[in-house]
């Protein structure tokens, strides 16, 4: 093998890289599962409000609401209506529901006659922009807490949409809004019943 | 000789053979095992009857042994089935919502597997809920736009308008002091008291309830009307309801000659076609037992052939135990803004309500009664409704509602630029205390528009429109 077919073959081999790294947009996940726990013995579940650490205020309902349509959708387990949720946040009288105690979920299963709570946290949700592209992100992390126990039996993140390198050389805006965070609840949800 | 007496034993045999499939009928099981043989159908009170006034009777005489007969009781309009009951009586009683000319089958089913089925019965039809003897009264327009709009103007030409298709409406002095008597500010809907009252002391039939979703003065001018005929008494009845949107740029046709420009001009015509729709009705012109809408041409295209699937819920849930021949009435509260327009909680039920009154099979809770009983309990659904909200309307003192439908609205952009809609709907079964539907759906009007402007929607009201009637479809279906 000589000089310049290794140049060309290193070449190849960097465009490579680059093309895999760069035209899926961001990709991100990760997740934990509690080896113990059955999850078949989940019949029902409430999903408290997400914790909302973007800037966007109306994000978190929208997420959330799109969330507990897709998990009810799988059929695989209950999802209590939000006003039902409420109720029983009310009834217990948590003041951050976002972030319940072990004692507050395990009141509110109570309440709500549940196996599981979900709880989780919105940590992007908007447009990113490098350059000229401009493209829409949305980053969620879930937890689901054994109301029984209060321990932590699943917990999962993901990332979707970004710039990808499709995006920076052709242009364009990327996927809407509601693709992206369909997106990524659709990978959540995979992680949950992998 | 041997040729004729062969011939004629064939003939013989053949006839023996057509004489024996002929006399042992029904052929589906044994003879001696048959409760039913054949039946009959027949309707009390005699047709024509009315829309909205009163049940009627249907009952299948059948010769057989009585008990361990399953019936379904299928009622079809033009061929097309609009609704089935299934019962183990030979009597079905059946209250019709909207008018067409009718027909019964009957299908029997006994115990050892034996099927009947009657013929068709006799055309039944079922006249409009009201008709031109029938005294109107014209509730001031309630304004769901967000914005300051001409609604004395609008219902003004409404009225006209109506008066002028030679209805009797009743005058607006003695309307003005029937709201003042009973402290009536709410015009968006009926309650009980306010409908026994209305009937009661100014003898109006029906009252027109007219809502105005969008008023955009210029550049374009826009124009979103939902009008809905509801019948007065103690438990006020939905008859009637449509909705039209226009937009000044809708049609620009060659040169521009086609644009509006002046928003009176459109919203005269905007309230002329929502009369026509409804003279359709009361001249009962519908081909079949839909009310006919006149929100855009394509209204009546079906949902899968519009712009493949573009306004079907992006996700949606179904629960294998929803039954809606066991579900009767239905009660659409209202939505929760999330952060969407002003009002747009209350438009988008509106919406919903419009295509449920599609359906023979579902009766739909008035808004307001619903709004009427939301306020007696002092019921503030914050994040949707509660199982113990679902426990009041179902009972049988307050909405007697099998199904409630309920839901959050997350985008309603109607005015400047494009317009775009986003909502979830949900959907909760009384009896078993479970959500049942549950959808996301959303659109914006320029989406799939590739050229000259092909597809595009102009209105919010075209959007939620057909949004709202691919929720229903899949629901009821």
């Amino acid at each position: 093998m000589n000089v310049r077919d290794m140049r060309i073959r290193g070449c190849g081999l960097l465009l490579s890289v680059l093309l895999l790294t760069g035209c899926g947009g961001l990709q991100s996940r990760s997740v934990y599962f509690n080896p113990n726990m059955d999850f078949s013995s989940v019949q029902a579940v409430a999903v408290m409000p997400f914790e909302n650490l973007t800037t966007d205020e109306h994000a978190v309902e929208r997420v959330r609401d799109a969330f507990m349509g897709m998990l009810l959708a799988t059929d695989a387990m209950y999802v209590l209506p939000t006003g039902e949720v409420l109720r029983g946040i009310n009834r217990v009288g948590l003041r951050n529901p976002e972030a319940p105690t072990t004692e507050q979920i395990k009141a509110l299963s109570g309440v709500l006659n549940v196996q599981a709570v979900i709880v989780g946290v919105l940590r992007e949700y908007g447009a990113v922009r490098s350059g000229t592209a401009t493209s829409n992100v949305v980053s969620l992390s879930l937890q689901m807490i054994e109301t029984e126990s209060g321990a932590v039996v699943w917990s999962a993140s993901s990332t979707k949409g970004g710039i990808s390198m499709a995006d920076r050389l052709i242009g364009g805006g990327g996927q809407p809004m509601n693709k992206v965070t369909e997106d990524v609840i659709d990978d959540l949800l995979d992680q949950l019943f992998q | 000789m041997i040729f004729s007496i062969s011939f004629f034993n064939k003939v013989l045999r053949l006839l023996l053979v057509v004489a024996a499939v002929a006399t042992a009928a029904p052929l589906t099981a044994p003879a001696a095992a048959a409760a039913v043989a054949t039946g009959r159908v027949d309707a009390s009170p005699a047709a024509p009857g009315t829309a909205l006034a009163g049940p009627v009777r249907w009952s299948f005489a059948y010769a057989g042994e009585p008990g361990g007969v399953d019936f379904t009781y299928t009622l079809m309009e033009n061929g097309r089935a609009v609704l089935e009951h299934v019962a183990s009586e030979p009597e079905w009683v059946w209250y019709p919502r909207l008018p067409g000319n009718y027909q019964l089958k009957v299908t029997a089913v006994d115990g050892a597997g034996v099927i009947v089925a009657s013929g068709q019965s006799a055309h039944y039809r079922i006249a409009p809920a009201v008709d031109r003897d029938s005294l109107f009264a014209v509730l001031p327009a309630e304004n769901l736009s967000g914005v300051k709009a001409p609604l004395a103007f609008i219902g003004d030409v409404f009225s006209a308008s109506l008066a002028a298709g030679g209805l009797k409406l009743l005058g607006e002095p003695e309307l003005q002091d029937f709201l003042r008597r009973n402290r009536v500010r709410y015009t968006g809907g009926i309650g009980s008291r306010t409908g026994q009252a209305l009937k009661e002391e100014t003898g109006s039939d029906a009252v027109f309830v007219l809502s105005v979703e969008t008023y955009q003065q210029s550049g374009p001018p826009k124009i979103s009307l939902i009008g809905r005929l509801v019948l007065c008494g103690e438990r006020p009845e939905i008859a009637w309801m449509d909705s039209v949107g226009m937009s000044g740029d809708e049609a620009p046709g060659l040169l521009g000659l086609g644009l509006v420009s002046d928003d009176r001009k459109l919203m005269e015509k905007a309230v002329a076609r929502l009369i026509d729709s409804f003279v359709d009705y009361l001249e009962d012109r519908s081909d079949n037992a839909t009310v006919q809408s006149v929100s855009g041409a394509d209204e009546q295209t079906p949902v899968a052939a519009e712009g493949s699937g573009r306004f079907l819920p992006k996700t949606s849930y179904r629960s294998s135990d929803l039954d809606l021949k066991r579900l009767q009435s239905v009660a659409v509260l209202p939505f929760t803004n999330r952060f969407a327009r002003k009002n747009s909680g209350q438009l988008v039920p509106l919406y919903l309500i419009k295509q449920l009154m599609n359906h023979e099979s579902i009766r739909v809770i008035e808004p307001g009664l619903v709004r009427e009983a939301l306020l007696q309990f002092r019921i503030v659904m914050e994040g949707g409704p509660s199982l113990s909200v679902a426990d009041i309307m179902s009972s049988e003192s307050v909405l007697d509602a099998d199904l409630l439908i309920a839901g959050s609205v997350f985008d309603f952009q109607a005015l400047r630029g494009e317009p775009k809609v986003h909502f979830s709907v949900q959907a909760v079964e009384t009896r078993s205390r479970e959500v049942v539907w549950w959808s996301n759906s959303y659109a914006a009007g320029g989406e799939s528009v590739l050229l000259f402007n092909v597809g595009r929607i102009y209105t919010a009201h075209g959007l939620v429109d057909r949004l709202a009637k691919s929720v229903v479809s899949l629901l009821v279906e």
